[in-house]
């Protein structure tokens, strides 16, 4: 069932037009206000362009410059340099706003208002009809579980309430662009998969995603790009699976009964790793060739060569090393 | 659609808060301890006496007004009407308003004997002069505290709009940045404008059950000066607001200047001049006095208005104009470059 409201695009037609997002040496530096202290390069200059229908990973350790990024297209922090365009429009301009859903980390809502009241009030900030509002917040309400508790008072909801409600007002206006700071944040196992699942269909619909993320996994999961950015600057940018194949890195299994002779086999190519009748080697393609060679000659029966990939975790971690990745 | 919203919720967080059960809490007692003083035999007997035209006190020419404001200046004796317009009923002879004019207080009835002209005035119009000097001074007082109240209500409407988690959401809505601060402002107004207009009607209704006295100019003046002073001040407190992210400082400012300095600034002749004698010193004075909001002046004016109709001065309105639209012009200009 396609999301409400939404009008499911075709995909291929959606990638040929312009980007969804589109951002030319956007740079942020906060000055000092005193003596004595230095300006923080948030973001150094970066460009980048999204394509509509692109789920896109922002991965970085805290302040690395991610939320800024994100602020800086909405136009709640002032570029320094450079600029952006969301779908065509100026980023920031009210134009720009008009076609996007934000949810934003630690979001607070009036807490006095019940969760239909909320999504009633940022409807009318969007310049949407009651009727609209009304309409919309029964569909995204049933969408993200909460019906149950519409009419409840935000002060008494949990952490995970409040994301499944962050969503559906995120989702109000039928937005083209859709960023979303820490999603899953504070949110248990079962409600982060209904959140991923909520992500899929809206890529389903194609609608542009921007997501911000600690959780290396949940990216990896979901995300058809990822960047990671490293003191406020963009060190890797690629598909998950160009971000985690390593080049020259393979596994290659035998039949399990003849681990013995396998090992022998495979030790002139110094594997990193034997486990039973599979190894991990680091070599080139030739390399592998003589190796497949090899166990051929002994009439060892392979059954798997392929290249190994690293985690998004392995990655992030090699990037970003153990000294965090710190702007603001 | 989008303003109509922001002043909504606005006011629907004003009305939220637990610290306006205490407000409320106020003005019921003030109403009530107002009540139990109109409606008591003692007050009851007086205005039924001013009524027969027999309480020569109660419309007295000593020049005095009978509840003059604290702080204000001594009361013409043309404000009771004696000379410039006589009451209805008051018969006065060519040398008898001369008499009145040069300061007599008596003028002789049809009879040939000496009475004090308020015996000699009609006794409703007796019993108005009464219940609007009441009314005049009772406003003074009242007037300075629903300044403090309602500042105190909307202190923090612009300062927890910024707060992190809720400006981020705000400002990634298809508004502009003035829009979201003066929908914010105009909302914590239309608050205290509500609360002041109920407030004061609620008096009103008092004084007229109590004294059979329905004095309209108090129902307005005592609404439309108030608020007045409130917006200005308060919006020396967006601006606050807006360069230090908070109320806590913009609201001590605000209540400085309305209970010190304003009513300092405003006698400033009769009690800063004569602790400071260097000429600069009183220039400064004079200086603060011009360009800060003159909340005293507008507080005097607002009795003048219940007591006489007329406008005494204009002065503080055309300033307090100007400060209003100066602080709020600066704080959107400065609320649009700010980073969150």
């Amino acid at each position: 069932m396609p999301l409400p409201g939404l009008n499911g695009e075709n995909l291929d037609e959606l990638r040929m037009s312009a980007p969804a997002i589109n951002i030319s040496g956007f740079e942020k530096i906060y000055r000092a206000r005193r003596r004595g202290e230095n300006d923080v390069h948030a973001l150094k200059p970066l460009t980048l362009a999204i394509e509509p229908g692109e789920v896109f990973g922002l991965l970085g350790p805290n302040g690395a410059g991610k939320t800024t990024l994100v602020k800086l297209l909405l136009g709640i922090v002032h570029a320094t340099s450079g600029s952006a365009t969301i779908c065509g429009h100026a980023a920031g301009t009210t134009g720009s706003k008009a076609l996007i859903g934000y949810l934003p980390e630690n979001h607070r809502y009036p807490a006095y208002l019940a969760g239909e009241g909320v999504l009633s009030y940022f409807g009318s900030l969007s310049g949407m009809e009651t009727s609209a509002v009304r309409k919309r917040s029964a569909m995204l309400l049933e969408l993200v579980n909460m019906t149950k508790w519409r009419r409840t008072r935000v002060r008494q909801y949990s952490k995970g309430m409040m994301q499944r409600l962050g969503i559906a007002q995120a989702l109000l206006n039928d937005p083209q662009v859709v960023f979303l700071d820490e999603p899953t944040d504070g949110v248990d196992p079962v409600g982060r998969r209904e959140i991923r699942d909520v992500i899929g269909r809206l890529r389903n619909e194609g609608k542009t995603i921007f997501l911000n993320s600690h959780l290396l996994s949940e990216v990896e999961l979901i995300s058809d790009r990822v960047a990671i950015l490293k003191q406020g600057e963009m060190v890797r940018i690629g598909t998950v699976r160009e971000l985690t194949s390593s080049s020259n890195a393979y596994h290659i299994a035998v039949a399990a009964d003849r681990a013995e002779e396998f090992a022998e086999a495979i030790a002139p190519f110094g594997p990193e790793r034997i486990e039973g009748a599979s190894a991990l080697i680091t070599a080139d393609a030739e390399r592998v060739n003589q190796a497949i060679d090899s166990l051929r000659a002994r009439g060892l029966l392979i059954t798997e060569i392929t290249p190994a990939r690293r985690s998004l975790e392995d990655l992030f971690m090699d990037i970003v090393g153990d000294n965090g990745g710190d702007a603001r | 659609m989008k303003i109509r919203a922001l002043v909504a919720d606005t006011f629907r967080e004003i009305y939220a808060k637990k610290v306006i059960i205490g407000i409320v809490v106020i003005e019921i007692v003030t109403l009530v301890i107002t009540a139990l003083i109109l409606f008591s035999g003692g007050m009851q007997r007086e205005y039924r006496e001013a009524a027969q035209g027999t309480n020569a006190d109660s419309a007295s020419t000593s020049g005095q007004h009978p509840a003059a404001p604290i702080g204000s200046a001594p009361y013409d004796t043309s404000l009771l009407g004696a000379e410039s317009a006589p009451l209805p009923g008051a018969t006065l002879t060519d040398s008898e308003r001369a008499a009145a004019h040069a300061g007599s207080s008596t003028f002789r009835d049809t009879a040939g004997s000496r009475l004090p002209i308020a015996m000699h005035v009609d006794g409703k119009a007796m019993l108005r002069e009464k219940v609007k000097g009441a009314m005049a001074g009772y406003a003074g007082v009242f007037g300075a505290i629903s300044i403090l109240l309602g500042i105190f209500m909307a202190a923090g409407i612009v300062s927890s709009m910024m707060e992190k988690g809720t400006i981020d959401l705000l400002l990634s809505k298809p508004l502009t940045r003035s829009a979201l601060l003066f929908g914010r402002a105009l909302g914590g107004v239309a608050a205290v404008a509500l609360n002041l207009a109920l407030f004061v009607t609620a008096l009103w209704a008092l004084y007229g059950f109590a004294s059979g006295v329905w004095h309209l100019p108090f129902l307005a003046a005592a609404i439309a000066l108030p608020l007045f002073s409130f917006i200005v001040t308060y919006a020396g407190v967006i601006l606050l607001n807006v360069y230090t992210d908070g109320w806590m400082l913009p609201l001590s400012i605000a209540y400085m200047h309305t209970a010190v300095l304003s009513p300092f600034l405003f006698s400033r002749e009769q009690t800063l001049f004569s602790l400071v004698s260097s000429a600069a010193l009183r220039s400064v004075i004079d200086g603060l006095y011009y360009v800060l909001p003159q909340t005293a002046d507008v507080i005097k004016t607002m009795s003048d208005i219940i007591y006489s109709g007329n406008v005494s001065n204009a002065m503080p309105f055309v300033q307090g104009t100007i400060f209003a639209v100066v602080c709020l012009v600066w704080a959107a200009w400065k609320f649009q470059r700010k980073d969150f």
